[in-house]
């Protein structure tokens, strides 16, 4: 018996059309918003872009199609149709070859008709030259940073951010299910009343209030839209079931997210339209749902203590909201669908942890939304569990057991005794490093206070090892790149290829912060993120956009990429060139210029006869901690234009494969063009031959505090492993035993090779088949051929 | 002599364990998934399905041990003197020499590195093999050690040596696997080589100090699966007596190890046992009044 509900369908059957419904859709490109957006700006020119910001929005909200699924219970949509790609002009148009690519490129594939096509190239983008925001920050750069950005297999590449936009950050949408849009509507209100002329900031002051007011009114009339869409379709619905689902949508939507939500269906409503424009605001992906099973609870426990509620029917609008996260997806060039791939939005929905006070707070909804996504289980959202020594030992056994049952990865784990105390470390109060949410994959940040642009760029340190072997050439292209840091030929000591290479990254470290500090600068001029300022503690108080630095913290996260690669060749050389000395430095230049060509033995001596991190070997685990904490001293350095801080983090997504095209040969035996170290800190594919415990001592062994902005560990366990109640006991101990030894992030990945292969042949039988790719999870048969190898190749930890 | 130290055991005793493999068995059970313990001086395994017949080891062979057979390398073992050379050669890492002596403190420092797993777990040190028991000093050595270093200690034996010996380590163990592959003596001896007359006094005092042992039978096809083995088993272990057990499936995953040895495998061509069998035969058990546990 339903309470909230009417009877007359099971949450089984809901769940399994809902999704049935959204795996059925063709990703495609939609125009619509990208038309409604320039007729706004035509309209606009001469404004403030705080206005036009707000005004473009509006335009889209109030016009754009909106539908309702049948059976959604949690209704709003992202674009003309269901997971379509909605385009955003103002920040980068997509070349004619971009778009002839994307119908078939084997990535991401979106749909697009000639007509589109057309109105695109000859009507909605000439519009657009030099408007867009990719336009106007190239403009600012000076020539040498923009000779990087233009070099092929350059160490960092930061302007793929003008057209993404921010995206990754926390939020404060709990503040909007309590008090909604109408208590920012009213702050603005009275801010803008009392902004007096003689306010040194007066008119950008006075354009971010009114900006403000437009959004909170156009956000209101969209809301409106579904309760009147919901109302006419109850009207014409004979079925009085549905026409009852209706009608409870159409007065949820009357509420929120302008009002308080009254129930706990009225906070998924809110929850969802507060996210879902964000993400129809801006192009980034990553806007992250926080701590859900926190701010939810009290709306769970008032609705099923009052009887007003089932267990069952709460975790049936849970299962519905879950199936809606994965309408969200962006058409990315072909460049940045590699890197990341599967259409992932990654909105990170964090779970369990501690509150504020440093209590267990797991709750009845903590586990319930694991069950939930058990039933749903598509990548969306990207669903990461807190562990915290105060946490039942069942929350980790939950997840294994998912995991067990489901097949697949999903469910990232960070360690809440390594995490809060590197936040208070990197100087968060206490109580808000307890309420630390992650971003897109693996990023700790605080709850609704900061703008975190978590993922601003991704760093190859092995690039930078190159160069330090090379003089400052590339080994790919023979074209000079980085410092003149000496014939490494001459090179006598491990000191003085450790201070090339240090030389080298420290040099592209500035440079990497000079070209976003510039690409923020501009954002902040041409694309505020006004919408978000609405959601971040401070903005409203200061009248200053986040993007300009008015939220309370403000960070740039910047990964580097292939530390143990770095690590591992550092070994490799120390070992068999200096210590032992059975191959001369220009041996191994040689044999690194021509890629191991007519030297096996020597390759098979690098790879097989120096250690290799993810052994629990402390002299190759030193390297790797080495490789890390040097660049991360380096960020540490550098002045973030808001006045913030640059994070560095480790980790790579599934970027480690195009990344590592672009490397030539390594002193680890790696071979000129092969993908560097998935993740970001996992050992080098296949050399880790100790076990899952040696990786995780290794892993643990790195300088997590000076890593900010996260880890990424992928450990991939076969299904053998994870059968029984007692395997998920000792997947939960090994994981208590990583954890205990300082571990920060796992990723764990149940899955055999053999269903992979097989997915690969026969990609519609494997739908469902999800996969974490290095952080984030994706469909597997949505893959570049290349990840999907690479996944194969990753040492499947057997225990015979 | 060591075969292997694997950690992140976690069939062999509880929580998450280190596992001693030593080199060296007096039993020659047909079944063996460990062929590579049963000797005990070091062997060269090549795996053939991972060799590209490039032929790189047999030039870097100075012994002149490797020659090209009929589409597989073969080791002519009077001629090998297990200088790794061929090893170090080959592209495709299909050769490997099975077989190390390390000193006690030296497997210690390896076993000791888990250590935070333990704690979590509950888990620690099995000593297993080949018959740990068959090199009665080391494994003396490792479980005096093991408990300096307050780790927990477990070991899998088969009891085929003096009481002595057992009495010995007894102390120095929380946990205690034996396995027993038939009381019937004929068949034991057709499917080991050896006698259970020895095995079988030594369970009877073992079970007198140690209660707490556990009894794990290999279950083995054609060797003690029918009805009438099973019957057979039973009485006796109810002479003892013996409650429950734990049933260890056969399996064929040692196949590619006897090839890389380049020894035959009577068991090649057996299949695993299916869900139903297991059933069947758990269920045999039980009606004899056996409680099976674990399996």
């Amino acid at each position: 018996m339903k309470k909230y509900l009417p009877d007359g369908i099971t949450r089984q059957e809901r769940t399994s059309v809902l999704n049935a419904d959204m795996r059925a859709s063709i990703p495609s490109i939609c125009l619509e918003r990208a038309r409604l957006v320039t007729k706004s700006y035509k309209k606009t020119e001469g404004e403030h872009y705080l206005l036009r910001r707000a005004k473009a929005l509006a335009n889209v909200l109030k016009n754009m199609t909106i539908f309702i699924r049948p059976e959604e219970i949690i209704v709003g949509n992202h674009a003309s149709k269901q997971r379509f790609a909605p385009l955003y002009p103002e920040t980068g148009v997509l070349s004619k070859k971009e778009l002839d690519l994307m119908p078939i490129r084997e990535v991401d594939t979106l749909q697009i008709t000639e007509e589109e096509k057309k109105e695109l190239l000859e009507e909605i983008y000439p519009w657009w030259k030099h408007k867009t925001l990719e336009d106007l920050t190239w403009d600012r750069f000076p020539a040498d940073l923009k000779e990087i950005a233009t070099s092929p297999n350059a160490v960092f590449n930061a302007l793929s951010r003008t057209r993404s936009g921010y995206g990754h950050y926390l939020p404060d949408i709990a503040k909007v299910i309590n008090n909604g849009f109408q208590a920012i509507e009213a702050k603005a209100q009275k801010k803008l009343e009392c902004l007096s002329c003689q306010d040194e900031d007066f008119t950008y002051k006075s354009a971010f209030y009114n900006a403000a007011l437009i959004i909170c009114e156009a956000v209101h009339t969209f809301s409106s839209r579904y309760a009147a869409l919901a109302g006419t379709l109850a009207e014409n619905t004979a079925d009085p079931r549905r026409k009852k689902e209706l009608k409870l949508i159409a007065a949820a939507c009357t509420q929120v997210p302008y009002h308080p939500a009254r129930n706990f269906h009225e906070a998924l409503q809110s929850y969802w339209f507060t996210l879902l424009i964000d993400y129809i605001f801006q192009n980034g992906s990553a806007i992250s749902c926080g701590r859900f099973d926190q701010y939810m609870y009290p709306y769970y426990l008032k609705d099923t203590d009052s009887g007003l509620l089932t267990k069952d029917e709460a975790q049936e609008m849970i299962e519905a909201l879950w199936v809606k996260h994965n309408d969200v997806i962006k058409a990315c060039t072909y460049n940045s669908a590699r890197n990341n791939g599967g259409f992932s939005t990654s909105a990170h929905l964090t779970l369990g942890g501690v509150d504020k006070d440093g209590h267990d707070a797991c709750n009845e909804l903590t586990f319930l939304c694991l069950e939930a996504d058990r039933n749903v289980f598509n990548c969306e959202p990207n669903i990461g569990v807190r562990i915290n020594k105060k946490n039942p030992e069942e929350l980790p056994q939950k997840v294994f057991e998912i995991l067990g049952t489901v097949g697949g990865g999903k469910y990232p784990l960070f360690n809440d005794d390594v995490i809060i105390p590197t936040l208070v470390k990197d100087g968060l109060p206490l109580e808000e490093a307890r309420n630390y949410g992650i971003v897109g994959c693996v990023e700790p940040n605080p709850y609704g206070n900061s703008l975190s642009i978590s993922n601003a760029c991704y760093f190859n340190l092995a690039k930078c090892l190159e160069f330090a072997l090379t003089n400052g050439y590339c080994l790919l292209t023979n074209k000079k790149m980085g410092l003149s840091t000496g014939d490494a030929s001459s090179f006598t000591s491990m000191t003085e290829v450790k201070e090339a290479y240090e030389k080298q990254v420290s040099y592209f470290v500035e440079k990497m912060a000079d070209s976003l500090n510039i690409i923020e600068e501009s954002i902040a001029d041409y694309t505020p993120h006004i919408y978000c300022s609405l959601l971040l503690d401070d903005c409203m108080e200061r009248g200053l956009d986040s993007s300009a630095g008015g939220s309370r913290y403000n960070y740039c996260g910047v990964q580097g990429v292939g530390a143990p690669d770095v690590g591992d060749a550092l070994m490799a050389i120390d070992k068999l060139v200096f210590h032992e000395k059975r191959l001369s430095m220009s041996d191994l230049l040689h044999i690194l210029h021509s890629d191991f060509k007519d030297a096996v033995s020597e390759q098979n001596m690098l790879l097989y006869e120096a250690p290799k991190y993810g052994n629990d070997i402390d002299e190759v685990d030193r390297y790797v901690r080495y490789a890390g904490e040097q660049y991360c001293l380096e960020v540490a350095k550098q002045k973030e234009w808001r006045g913030g801080k640059f994070r560095p983090g480790l980790y790579c997504v599934s970027a480690n494969t195009p990344i590592g095209r672009q490397v030539g040969a390594m002193a680890n035996g790696r071979k000129s063009g092969m993908p560097l170290a998935d993740g970001g800190i996992s050992p080098r594919q296949g050399v880790d031959e100790n076990g899952p415990t040696a990786v995780f001592l290794s892993a643990a062994k790195l300088n997590l505090d000076l890593v900010t902005n996260g880890v990424d560990l992928n450990m991939k366990i076969l299904p053998s492993l994870a059968k029984t109640q007692e395997d998920y006991q000792k997947l939960t101990q090994m994981l208590r035993g990583y954890f205990a030894a300082g571990g920060m992030h796992v990723q764990f990945n149940i899955i055999s090779d053999d269903i992979l292969k097989e997915a690969q042949k026969f990609p519609d039988a494997h739908r469902n088949l999800v996969v974490r790719v290095a952080g984030y999870s994706a469909f597997f048969v949505d893959l570049d051929v290349d990840i999907q190898n690479e996944i194969i190749s990753r040492t499947a930890m057997q225990a015979l | 002599m060591i075969s292997n130290i694997q950690r992140f055991c976690i069939h062999d005793g509880s929580g998450i364990r280190t596992t001693v493999f030593f080199k060296g068995c007096p039993l020659r059970c047909a079944w063996c998934a460990n062929p590579e313990t049963q000797h005990t001086c070091a062997e060269l395994m090549i795996y053939h399905a991972r060799c590209g017949q490039c032929q790189t080891c047999i030039s870097a062979c100075p012994a002149h041990a490797l020659s090209l057979n009929g589409g597989n390398i073969q080791v002519d073992t009077s001629q090998c003197t297990l200088c790794k050379l061929c090893v170090k050669a080959c592209p495709n890492r299909a050769i490997s020499i099975k077989g190390e002596v390390l000193c006690a403190q030296e497997i210690l420092d390896i076993v000791r590195r888990d250590k935070p797993f333990y704690q979590t777990s509950g888990g620690g040190m099995t000593l297993s093999g080949g018959e740990p028991l068959y090199q009665p000093e080391l494994a003396l050595e490792l479980l005096v050690l093991a408990k300096k270093y307050n780790i927990h200690t477990c070991i899998e034996t088969s009891l085929a040596c003096s009481f002595s010996v057992v009495e010995k380590v007894l102390p120095f163990l929380d946990e205690i696997y034996f396995d027993l592959k038939h009381t019937n003596n004929t068949k034991h001896k057709a499917g080991t080589g050896i006698s259970n007359t020895q095995i079988l006094d030594n369970i009877e005092h073992l079970l007198k100090q140690r209660p707490d042992a556990r009894m794990r039978i290999p279950v083995i096809p054609g060797f003690n699966d029918t009805e009438k083995d099973i019957l057979e088993i039973c009485r006796a272990l109810k002479e003892f007596p013996i409650s429950s057990v734990e049933l260890m499936w056969f399996h064929n995953l040692g196949n590619p190890k006897y090839s890389a040895l380049a020894r035959e495998y009577p068991y090649t061509h057996i299949s695993p046992f299916s869900d139903i069998d297991k059933k069947k035969i758990k269920d045999n058990y039980q009606a004899n009044g056996i409680v099976v546990i674990h399996s």
